[in-house]
């Protein structure tokens, strides 16, 4: 049968078997790429953030610049908050900051001011507390974990002067926060959601009774202010998400652009990489031959 | 007479369709040693045959259906073996052609390079004769436009338009004579770099292409000295055709159904919130579209939307743009061919997404992080806890399809802040 194949030029033997031979190694590739899985996914940064807690009743409206102490030029301004109010958080890199408040619009100088360090994905809460003759900055860390997808995850910050130690108790009686001193935030704790009461007074006091709303799915840090009318709890949301959380995966596909996973797919591969390798090796062993 | 209705109705069930492909690449075997081809080269072009073959195997839902392929392949041992079994080889291939309406784009090629060849039309002036091989090309030009064009269409994998696409340009270009050993790697990095542009299929669609290529490029360095003898081209254009056969799904296994894809959606909306999410933009991918609602099944399960062309918001949680991870759903692909989101696991950290909402407001996320996760180990406390600031949330499916339980494997997840 040779003599009827196609009248053509001698070829080298090697170059045909260096041709052939990267046929082979295009199946060794297929192969490879065919376990290679999808590649790794990106990693998110840990980005940090900041906001302010504005807890001093007679201080009025504040304002707060945050700027960097590697970069002094690089400052944020967190803007006009009343009393018992928190800002949106902001976000800034980690490192050191100088924290300085003053009334706002104002341009005189700062009020207070205090350097914290903010750690790589942290969350910090920077607050203003006592009155203006004795004003302090405090901050705490906030933790924004997700509660249990039905329940609410809150803690109590104490910013009703003159109470300096006050117990707050849940809807059953439970402690949610013991002898909170005044600008401080309590430990985490879970609660039910929907309309709640709390109980909040000085240990051994008669205990007011504060209504709260809480939602499923919030982390939540709920603010004590005084005035007028005595004790108020104000529910400020840190962190929100669906109330409704639906379990499980999500099917979103119908296979239509799908690579194929199974037995089945190891098992076809099976038979045409066999097949493919084979008539490659077979090309290149005739191809030596000649 | 039963077993040709039989192969000619109903598509064959998967294992039965690859073994007709097997078959075919054993009967292109033949035709090629009819042809009188070198065997280095027979072999080359068979392996080229089951690259193709394997990767419609792998990158379609349901398999191959080798019904068209071998229909084709015995055509051209008809007609390799002579003038009188002619009809036979014309009536096999309008069988495939009736089968596989794709497959009449390879006939048509062929057809027409044979006009242009002098294997055709012989008696006819030259003139008619090129006319009419030119005319062939063209038309399979234009069938190949109007498949793709109609959804309803065969779902063709990027990778082997890739594989053909080239083949035509390794046979048509006469221009690379010079340097032979440089084509294997040329081509294969060629396909390489062409697929790095395509959405869609990453190395596992794309490695076989060039693999492919590579063995074909392979075979032409040898051939290049006969490259326009007219064995040699209708044994590369035969490769082409019995590959295009291949692109016709075979019908799926029967599976029960979910039960979960019966029950109704459950309205999960809550009564106070009046904004809605209306439409969606993500320039990196060139998507732009409406968003529907999308609702929970009965047993809370988030429910994907009806339309695999169009995604949506679970409009139970988040208002994008509001404190909170809004949801975002679509499918990856549908029965027959890429979804809304096929293109999602190519987005990048800093790649820009905007929701319109029906106030008004436009809210802008960057993506900060996209992942592939297994449904097992669905991560339901970072996509749906709760967040200090707006976030969105961009979730379709990945990895790989379970044929049996119709279902893939993974979930892509991509995450965003507010800009």
């Amino acid at each position: 049968m040779p003599a009827r194949h196609l009248a053509r030029p001698a070829v080298a033997p090697r170059r045909r078997a260096a041709a052939a031979g990267s046929g082979v190694l295009a199946l060794l590739l297929l192969a490879v790429g065919l376990a290679l899985a999808p590649a790794p996914a990106a990693a998110a940064a840990a980005t940090s953030m900041l906001r302010l807690a504005q807890l001093s009743p007679d201080q009025g409206d504040l304002e707060l610049t945050v700027s960097s102490v590697a970069n002094p030029d690089d400052t944020v301004l967190i803007a006009a908050l009343g009393y018992g109010e928190l800002s949106d958080y902001r976000t800034v890199e980690a490192g050191d900051y100088v924290i300085a408040t003053r009334p706002a619009g104002s341009t005189e100088p700062p009020m207070v001011s205090k350097t914290i360090s903010v750690q790589p994905g942290a969350t910090t809460t920077v607050a203003t507390v006592g009155p203006r003759a004795e004003g302090a900055v405090t901050s705490f860390t906030d933790d924004l974990t997700a509660p249990e997808p039905t329940q609410a995850r809150v803690r109590v910050i104490n910013a009703a002067p003159p109470a300096t130690q006050l117990d707050v108790r849940g809807p059953s009686g439970e402690q949610i926060a013991g002898s909170l001193a005044l600008g401080a935030a309590g430990p985490y704790t879970t609660l039910a959601p929907g309309e709640t009461r709390l109980s909040v007074g000085p240990a051994g006091a008669p205990a007011a009774e504060l209504p709260v709303t809480l939602n499923a799915n919030e982390v939540s840090s709920i603010v004590l202010t005084s005035g007028d009318g005595g004790l108020k709890a104000r529910v400020v949301v840190d962190a929100g998400g669906p109330s409704v959380v639906p379990p499980g995966p999500v099917h979103a596909g119908f296979g239509g652009a799908a690579i194929e996973a199974g037995p089945y797919r190891a098992m076809s591969s099976t038979v045409l990489v066999v097949l493919a390798a084979a008539a490659a090796l077979m090309s290149a062993r005739f191809a030596r031959s000649r | 007479m039963t077993a040709v209705s039989g192969l000619l109705g109903t598509p064959p069930p998967w294992p039965l369709g690859l073994v007709t492909a097997v078959l075919a690449g054993v009967l292109l075997w033949s035709v090629t040693a009819r042809l009188r081809l070198r065997p280095e080269s027979r072999a080359a072009s068979t392996a080229v045959y089951a690259c193709c073959a394997l990767l419609v195997e792998l990158s379609t839902a349901d398999g191959v259906d080798g019904r068209a392929a071998l229909l084709l392949a015995a055509g051209g041992m008809f007609a390799a073996a002579g003038r009188r079994r002619s009809l036979l080889a014309a009536l096999a291939c309008a069988a495939a052609v009736a089968l596989a309406p794709v497959v009449a784009v390879g006939v048509l090629v062929l057809l027409g390079m044979m006009a242009l060849r002098k294997d055709l039309l012989t008696r006819f002036p030259v003139v008619v004769r090129r006319l009419t091989g030119v005319a062939a090309i063209a038309a399979a030009a234009g069938v190949a436009a109007l498949l793709a064009r109609a959804q309803a269409g065969p779902a063709v994998p990027v990778g082997v338009l890739v594989v053909l696409g080239s083949c035509a340009l390794l046979i048509g270009g006469a221009s690379w004579l010079r340097l032979p050993w440089l084509r294997p790697p040329v081509a294969a990095v060629g396909a390489l770099v062409l697929c790095q542009f395509l959405p869609g299929p990453d190395l596992d669609a794309v490695l076989p292409a060039a693999a492919g290529l590579a063995v074909l490029a392979a075979v032409l360095t040898e051939e290049h000295h006969a490259l326009f003898a007219r064995p040699v081209l209708v044994g590369a254009v035969m490769v082409g055709v019995v590959a295009t056969a291949l692109l016709v799904p075979a019908v799926p296994l029967p599976v029960t159904p979910s039960p979960v894809a019966d029950v109704a959606p459950v309205p999960a909306r809550p009564a106070e919130s009046q904004v809605d999410a209306v439409s969606i933009t993500i320039p990196r991918l060139d998507l732009s579209g409406p968003l529907d609602e999308l609702g929970v099944a009965g047993d809370g399960e988030l429910l994907a939307p009806d339309d695999p062309a169009r995604a949506g918001w679970y409009s139970g949680g988040v208002v994008p743009g509001d404190r909170g991870p809004a949801i975002v759903g679509g499918h990856v692909d549908s029965r027959s061919g890429p979804g809304v989101f096929f293109a999602l696991r190519s987005l990048r950290p800093d790649d820009l997404v905007e929701i319109t909402r029906s106030d008004g407001k436009v809210a802008r996320f960057s993506v900060t992080r996209v992942r592939q996760v297994a449904k097992e180990q669905f991560p339901t406390a970072a996509v749906y806890g709760p967040t200090p600031r707006p976030e969105l949330r961009l979730i379709t499916c990945g990895g790989l399809f379970d044929r049996t339980a119709r279902s893939y494997t993974d979930n892509v997840v991509v995450e965003a802040v507010a800009v």
